[in-house]
């Protein structure tokens, strides 16, 4: 019992962030302003009860998935870990079926194939996913509800590497995942130098995809006998030494307290006699009392110094990424704070109005478009807290962009804004979600042809 | 502190010399050389007494049946994904599909190869079956149709011995799963005012075959310009004009030319009342009047459709 909860807490801190921040849609403006004064009632009243937060014992959190050809035994060794790991009291046993469904699952309204198994190493609490498609790993990390921290990669030591590895790797390029640990199946079935060769070869092919060949911990054993019980060294001492080389290899994300400071504002208020004071949780970076920010989105940039840094109603002299804060700003006036604006470190950022995006255009069955769109398809997009209009370009070379493609696409903003790498979108058309997506990379300013349309815009690529 | 152990001896493990003798042994070069399966490269050289040349005939040998065992192992497997491919000339535009179980093997190389080959394949029979005298051309474009069976009967180009369904099983053995060519078609004409053009969708060209997710193929004609619009001269490009119809097809999924009935169901399905994918604007008739083209066939296909 006691178990569940401290996971669960553990689950909910590493995703509070990103869901707090992001929330998936914004809702239609009279509850959004219910929301925001909620919100604001809400911080009050956690001022004055002083309770201060015991810190919780809880384990990191980290994201892995497998991936592998279909018949190498992804399934199979999800099942086992979770068989090994339930003798420990560290998990639930999950069935090879249960697995192999891969029910389908909405996020942000995109039906993904996708099996989330839950267990814990003594070190960490691990989510792990896995999904039968290239299209699904895609999906899965455009929807943003879990970004893979590693993989790993399984292959059949009598078969070795498939035509199809390459492939599966370039996915894990693609989805970011940096950390990739090979577990060499079957290895009961095959002699000392198979399983060698087939070890040889991985860690060349990894070298080859920019992973680090060397490094990367390649694990032999039997996912089938770890399942069915064999405690000899290919039997379930091989899955606990994959679980240690993961505990060991694959980092724990880091809140990000290095990098400059940033903090989207959730709300402003004005204290009487005192100026504007802006809310919200810092998504990265330290604040000190008396720095120098500046107030950026919609078009304009502030520069303003932070004169009172609160946490929980009281006066502190830093706050660092995860905190839930109140800023005092110098000599702002509330009506210039807007809702989507961000604070950042004086000259750390500027506002843009041009990004690079990965999009996937929901199907009709998704509840999207039945029909294609090309470049110049203007819209509304819904991020963080804000919304605008938004032309979406295909990249040089495609013409269109079908219902269930997933994309690369350039999207222009009416007004200049402060975005991030990573921060997801939606993209709706009349109330209804027809594509979602995360900023890849700020691109160089599109000038307005007409000014406040985007019909016609000029760039330079 | 036991992981710490454990982590180095794995990297101390490589760099053993049994680890560099593996990587020079028989086993590595014949794999590296073949591409086969462990399994099977293991026991060529036992059986060959580790003649590695001997291993490698037997081995070619060997992957032919091997591929139709596996085929039979793997035929019940559902096989959502794959490519479509299509080849063109003057003459004649063909257009198949194969299937295959994952995404990731059908961006993999070695599935392209067995879509173009596929795609080559019915291009020629096409085209043969078209200008043989036998065939006595009533219209000017004719279709024809092929199954799943009638493309597995297929000569590959190259070797004029091996059919198409043994290249399949072949492929099969090596990538592990199951792959179907699943259907085929073609549009073919003998009168030279007839032309061809395609797209695909995403587009991607292999070996001249072009492959994608979707394709459509259109014949048309051009003829006198009835109703020329100004505005309509600024902004069509009459040199994209035939891929944009084809991608206007694509997207636009049309089920017929002409609508037949008064339905507006029928009108929103038929082809020449659309909106023009990329113009919006003007309905497709319009731009075609406006270019004096007449479109007498089209095809489409897409992965992983039901048919009928």
């Amino acid at each position: 019992m006691v178990v569940t909860s401290v996971r669960r807490i553990c689950l909910c801190s590493n995703r509070l962030l990103l869901l707090k921040s992001y929330p998936f849609q914004v809702p239609p403006t009279l509850p959004r302003l219910l929301i925001q004064k909620q919100r604001l009632i809400a911080w009050a009243s956690r001022f004055s009860s002083q309770a201060a937060q015991p810190a919780q014992p809880v384990k990191a959190h980290a994201n892995i998935g497998t991936i592998g050809h279909v018949d190498h035994g992804k399934t199979t060794l999800t099942a086992a870990i979770t068989k090994v790991l339930q003798k420990d009291g560290l998990a639930k046993f999950v069935s090879y079926d249960a697995i192999d469904r891969a029910p389908e699952e909405k996020a942000r309204g995109i039906t993904i194939n996708i099996a989330h198994v839950e267990y814990s190493t003594e070190k960490r609490h691990y989510a792990h996913t896995d999904c039968p498609g290239h299209a699904d790993f895609i999906k899965n990390m455009i929807s943003g509800t879990s970004q893979m921290d590693g993989a790993i990669v399984v292959v059949a030591a009598t078969d070795g590497q498939m035509p199809q590895t390459r492939e599966h790797l370039l996915l894990a390029k693609q989805v970011g995942v940096k950390h990739l640990v090979v577990f060499i199946n079957k290895a009961d079935l095959a002699d000392k130098e198979m399983i060698e060769l087939v070890e040889i070869e991985m860690r060349e092919l990894l070298s080859d995809f920019g992973f680090d060949g060397l490094a990367t911990p390649v694990i032999h054993g039997s996912a089938l006998l770890a399942l069915n019980g064999d405690e000899s060294s290919f039997g379930a001492p091989s899955i606990r030494k994959l679980l240690a080389a993961i505990d060991e290899y694959v980092p724990t994300p880091q809140r990000d307290l290095s990098s400059p400071f940033w903090l989207p504002i959730d709300s402003a208020f004005t204290v009487p006699g005192r100026g504007t004071v802006v809310t919200g949780t810092i998504k990265k970076g330290t604040l000190k009392k008396g720095d120098e920010t500046e107030l950026l989105g919609h078009g304009s940039a502030i520069k303003t110094v932070v004169t009172d840094v609160q946490v929980f109603r009281k006066s502190v002299p830093v706050a660092q990424a995860g905190d839930n804060v109140g800023l005092l700003l110098r000599s702002i006036k509330l009506p210039q704070v807007q809702r989507g604006m961000v604070l950042v470190a004086a000259n750390s950022a500027t506002i843009g109005n041009r990004y690079r995006a990965q999009l996937y255009l929901l199907t009709r069955g998704e509840g999207g478009r039945s029909r294609p769109i090309i470049s110049g398809y203007i819209q509304q997009i819904f991020s963080a807290t804000w919304n605008l209009a938004v032309r979406v370009d295909m990249p040089s070379g495609k013409d269109m962009l079908m219902p269930g493609d997933h994309s690369d696409v350039n999207l222009t903003l009416l007004k200049r804004m402060a975005i991030e790498p990573g921060q997801p979108f939606t993209i709706r058309e009349n109330n209804y979600n027809v594509a979602t997506g995360i900023i890849t990379e700020r691109l160089s300013d599109a000038t307005l042809v007409k000014g406040d349309s985007l019909d016609k815009v000029t760039f330079s690529e | 502190m036991f992981r710490r152990l454990f982590h180095h001896t794995f990297n101390i493990s490589f760099r053993t010399s049994e680890m560099m003798t593996a990587s020079q042994s028989l086993l590595s070069t014949l794999r590296k050389k073949t591409g086969y399966a462990i399994t099977n490269c293991k026991k060529a050289l036992e059986m060959n007494n580790n003649d590695i040349e001997k291993a490698e005939n037997w081995l070619h040998a060997q992957a032919q049946s091997q591929g139709w065992a596996k085929a039979a192992k793997l035929q019940n497997r559902s096989t959502p994904n794959g490519l479509v491919g299509i080849m063109l000339n003057t003459k004649c535009a063909a257009m198949v599909e194969v299937n295959c179980e994952t995404d990731f093997v059908s961006k993999n190389e070695k599935f392209q190869t067995v879509v173009t080959q596929t795609t080559v394949a019915c291009f020629e029979k096409s085209l043969e079956t078209v200008l043989s005298s036998d065939v006595v051309q009533k219209s000017p474009v004719i279709r024809l149709g092929f199954s799943s069976e009638q493309l597995g009967a297929l000569q590959l180009n190259n070797s004029s011995d091996s059919k198409l369904s043994d290249f399949l099983a072949l492929n099969i053995g090596l990538i592990g799963e199951n792959m179907a060519a699943r259907r085929g078609a073609a549009l073919c004409s003998t009168n030279s005012n007839i032309k061809f053009a395609s797209s695909t969708h995403p587009e991607q060209v292999v070996d001249g075959t072009s492959l994608g997710k979707y394709a459509a193929v259109i014949a048309y004609e051009e003829g006198q310009v009835s109703s020329e619009q100004a505005e309509l001269r600024e902004i069509i490009d009459i040199e994209k004009l035939p891929k944009q119809l084809c991608q206007h097809i694509i997207g636009m999924n049309p089920q017929s030319l002409e609508k037949e009935g008064n339905s507006s169901n029928e009108e929103e399905a038929a082809l020449y009342h659309q909106e023009f994918l990329a113009h919006p604007d003007y309905t497709v008739r319009e731009v075609l009047d406006h270019v004096g083209w007449k479109i007498k066939a089209f095809l489409r296909f897409e992965c992983g459709e039901s048919v009928c």
